[in-house]
């Protein structure tokens, strides 16, 4: 991703700002890279679990960088509906939709990003 | 403004640097150095232990660095004073060798401390040694007063542990304050004075200060070297904490061991006698320089950087309160992404490579704090890592333009990015 897609981004999110939700029964913390003395480095989910389905979803995060807080905003968006089962790294439909709401294909830094959040996701679920 | 550089030799080998870290390191004068060397040339030998001239003579020098650190602090006898290795272990020992009663073993410790005087609580609440209360202090990071004392109304509470100027912010708590009301209702004060005693003339009689912890490197001293202050009829209120070489009168195969008196009890082990030997000549040197020098050159300083910092509404100072409450430091967010890779240099790591300045990024080892204020939704994770500058009195005017210079640059690099 180039600096100014990234920028673009950014200000969509500053405008559309993800809604917190209060009723939640799953909360999943992990971090990204090992940059926790420099930066927070934490993502938080939280999520509302009825009869195993992501009935609604919200996340904070304390990011080591900007793809880090892109991804946890796209996640958030993309992931509503899902089967907690479904949420693994092979899952083509996770990526296709994460890609089409990123506008762009993913890079490394991208793709690194969204596969190490995502995988803090499916550890939780298959654990 | 006076040049204080030429007396520090970091400046010669690094002209082109601008140091403005001193909350974590005060640098090393000429004269310290000389000092070390003059131990290890005339001496390089044990003291205290050995009955020839040179040991004693040795001994006798080290008692004057004593000595003088207890006059720094308006101690009443140089055997209220402990070394130990620095600020943290001078906490820990002090906490886990007090004495505390049954019926009374709460410790009051606020959100704002450094983690030495936060995780070592952590520990004996969770072996039931003491029970914990961490209080909040006020939205501007200033004392509150008031919620001190309505917990020590509750009767139960031994030691209240808190900073006197913090690293994270540089604000100055009212320490006599906080000591009287904890005398009055039969509480103990503990003080981390590891930011106050470089910055402030720090007397512990006037302010009533039981037990007190500092270290002195970062009063321009050397490194591995801290002090805890006991109040001298205090000591009996501290069991034993390291034990062996150095702490013993005698021991016996079949009696207990018999233990020197205090401050000598707690110092275990072999010292470090050069560190201590060239104590003397760092106090000579803060006090030839003198601490309202010192104090008005790094408020001055600092109180013009924190005006410069208020011109920016992408910018959050940490403890935004009255700057007359501000001693040296200042902590403070850009409210926008400085870096967009992990590929790339981090806002400390810019300053230094592209315009030499010094300083601290990150956490400051306050972590507590921002949790707390996170959760509260003062501080949006997204702002860090927060930026420290910290002056000492070597610190001019010309460094603090050339900080200055520096934000400006990063601030408009970061043009047309949102404020988050």
């Amino acid at each position: 991703m180039k600096k100014e897609e990234i920028k673009k981004y950014l200000i969509r999110i500053q405008k559309e700002q993800p809604k917190i939700i209060d009723k939640f029964n799953i909360s999943i913390e992990g971090s990204v890279c090992d940059t926790s003395s420099k930066f927070k480095d934490v993502v938080s989910f939280y999520i509302l679990n009825e009869n195993g389905i992501i009935k609604d979803i919200s996340a904070k995060c304390g990011p080591c960088d900007p793809y880090a807080y892109i991804t946890v905003n796209i996640l958030v968006k993309i992931l509503k509906g899902f089967c907690l089962k479904e949420i693994r790294l092979d899952n083509k439909e996770i990526s296709d939709k994460f890609v089409k709401e990123l506008k762009t294909e993913m890079d490394e830094d991208m793709r690194f990003h969204f596969e190490t959040i995502l995988k803090i996701l499916q550890e939780k679920f298959t654990s | 403004m006076k040049n204080y550089k030429k007396y520090f030799p970091f400046f010669e080998y690094n002209p082109k640097k601008v140091y403005l870290d001193s909350a974590c390191m005060g640098l090393k004068p000429y004269i310290l150095i000389e000092s070390i060397n003059e131990y290890y040339l005339k001496y390089s030998i044990c003291a205290g232990r050995s009955t020839y001239r040179l040991s004693k003579e040795l001994e006798e020098r080290l008692d004057v660095s004593r000595e003088k650190i207890a006059k720094l602090i308006n101690a009443k006898s140089k055997r209220e004073i402990v070394w130990t290795r620095n600020t943290t272990e001078s906490i820990n020992l002090f906490a886990r060798s007090f004495k505390y009663e049954k019926e009374r073993k709460r410790v009051i410790i606020t959100e704002k401390e450094h983690n030495s005087n936060h995780c070592i609580w952590k520990e004996l609440s969770k072996k039931g040694i003491i029970d914990l209360s961490i209080i909040d202090i006020n939205k501007d990071n200033t004392f509150n007063l008031e919620i001190l004392e309505n917990e020590l109304r509750k009767g139960d509470v031994i030691l209240v542990s808190t900073v006197h100027i913090s690293n994270l912010d540089g604000i100055e708590n009212p320490i006599k304050k906080i000591a009287d009301i904890s005398h009055r209702y039969g509480a103990y004060i503990f003080i981390d004075g590891a930011q106050s005693v470089p910055h402030t003339k720090v007397d512990v009689v006037k302010n009533n200060i039981d037990f007190m912890a500092f270290s002195i490197h970062k009063i321009y001293g050397p490194t591995g070297l801290g002090v805890l202050y006991v109040k001298n009829d205090l000591f009996d209120k501290i069991d034993l904490y390291n034990v062996g070489g150095d702490t013993i009168r005698n021991t016996f195969i079949k009696k207990d061991p018999e233990y020197r008196s205090y401050p000598y009890r707690y110092e275990a082990g072999l010292a470090d006698f050069s560190a201590i030997y060239s104590v003397s000549s760092i106090v000579d040197f803060v006090e030839k320089i003198g601490y309202e020098n010192i104090e008005k050159r790094v408020n001055y300083l600092n109180t013009l950087f924190r005006k410069f910092l208020k011109n920016y509404e992408e910018i959050m100072i940490v403890g935004d309160t009255d700057d007359k409450n501000v001693k040296g430091i200042t902590t403070f967010f850009i409210k926008k992404f400085t870096r967009f890779s992990e590929d790339e240099e981090t806002i400390g790591e810019k300053l230094d490579r592209k315009y030499g300045i010094l300083l601290r990024t990150g956490f400051f080892c306050v972590n507590p704090y921002f949790d707390n204020r996170e959760r509260k939704g003062e501080i949006n994770p997204l702002y860090y890592p927060a930026i420290r500058a910290s002056f000492g009195f070597y610190n001019d005017e010309d460094d603090l333009e050339k900080l200055e210079k520096s934000i400006k640059g990063i601030l408009n690099s970061l043009k047309g990015w949102p404020t988050l």
